[in-house]
């Protein structure tokens, strides 16, 4: 049930859907794997939309040079764990909904523990092993996730749907080498927001999920392409489900 | 024959696009040509650390769609995955 402070607040995207759908958002609950880049964006917008659990699992502490990017976090945070600085913000942003922050390292041994119990997973991670590490959790456990990933004026963007479209070990069957990746915020930014938005969609059922296609955007062509992904038979994580 | 270039695989090559001189060929002579230009494609586009799109459509130059053709005008394009968050 929606209270008169949820209909005034959100008085503007009850105008895109209805109560009962604005009512699945505050019933939702979200795991945001990443404090950083893609998850400042993701997780605000998230909060203001009214999504009402939202637990965000990062492992580190807030460093200057974050902030070019990492729009949850401030200069006054320098040195605090990121959990503790985005969920301060968040609840700033949003007091309407349950925010909770998580310290800890996502691997096999973990992930059970952090995902169970969350309607859809979200990667705002910033490196491949801890997305395998996610993958084959939403895998296992049918859950849905939403891939972001950026590199520079690059972005990438696909949601997981198993057995209903690639995972992620399908399309990308091997991380990058490591490097420094290059980052400014306006990337993040750009492809968090459209993380948001599948999320959103996901749990309104509004519209048409990013399934079966991965979405690039190149931010120096100002270009947008939908790449056609398929299952692959032989994959070793989602093959058997 | 353009081939566009993204991220890493831009940067090893020091351009944004590869011209390769066809104006039809399948994916595996076109993945022998740029391994000629390109240090370690082949390899990285094998293990899959590096993608290959035709048309707007993941294709698997070293496998399944080495036989495929390509012509001028088609739309290729290599990209690694984007690790940063």
């Amino acid at each position: 049930m929606l209270t008169d402070r949820d209909r005034e607040r959100y008085k503007r995207q009850l105008l895109a859907w209805t109560e009962d759908q604005q009512h699945r958002l505050k019933d939702a609950r979200v795991l945001i794997a990443g404090a950083g880049g893609l998850g400042s964006p993701l997780a605000m917008y998230l909060a203001v939309a009214g999504v009402g659990h939202i637990r965000v699992v990062d492992r580190d502490a807030v460093d200057l040079s974050n902030l070019n990017r990492q729009t949850l976090h401030t200069e006054g945070d320098i040195g605090r764990l990121k959990t503790e600085s985005a969920v301060e913000a968040l609840r700033d942003l949003n007091r309407d909904i349950h925010v909770e922050g998580v310290t800890r390292i996502m691997d096999d041994g973990t992930i059970d523990e952090l995902v169970d119990g969350h309607d859809i997973i979200v990667d705002c991670t910033d490196n491949f092993p801890v997305r395998y590490v996610l993958n084959r959790k939403a895998v296992r456990s049918g859950l849905p996730m939403v891939h972001g990933g950026i590199r520079g004026f690059l972005g990438q963007l696909t949601f997981i749907a198993p057995g209903k479209g690639p995972c992620l070990a399908c399309i990308f069957k091997q991380a990058p080498e490591p490097e420094s990746i290059p980052v400014f915020g306006a990337t993040p930014g750009v492809i968090g927001a459209l993380q948001a938005t599948e999320v959103i969609k996901y749990l309104t059922g509004v519209g048409d999920l990013l399934i079966g296609r991965l979405l690039i955007y190149d931010g120096e062509a100002m270009e947008f392409q939908n790449i056609k992904i398929e299952r692959d038979p032989g994959c070793v994580e989602c093959r058997a489900k | 024959m353009i081939v566009r270039l993204f991220a890493s695989v831009r940067k090893a090559y020091g351009d944004k696009t590869v011209e390769v001189e066809a104006s039809e060929l399948t994916l595996a002579v076109l993945m022998d040509r740029l391994a000629q230009r390109i240090e370690g494609i082949a390899d990285s586009v094998s293990r899959g650390a590096v993608l290959m799109a035709v048309n707007r459509e993941l294709v698997d130059p070293i496998g399944k769609d080495r036989d495929r053709m390509v012509h001028s005008g088609d739309e290729i394009a290599l990209m690694p995955p984007l690790a940063g968050g």
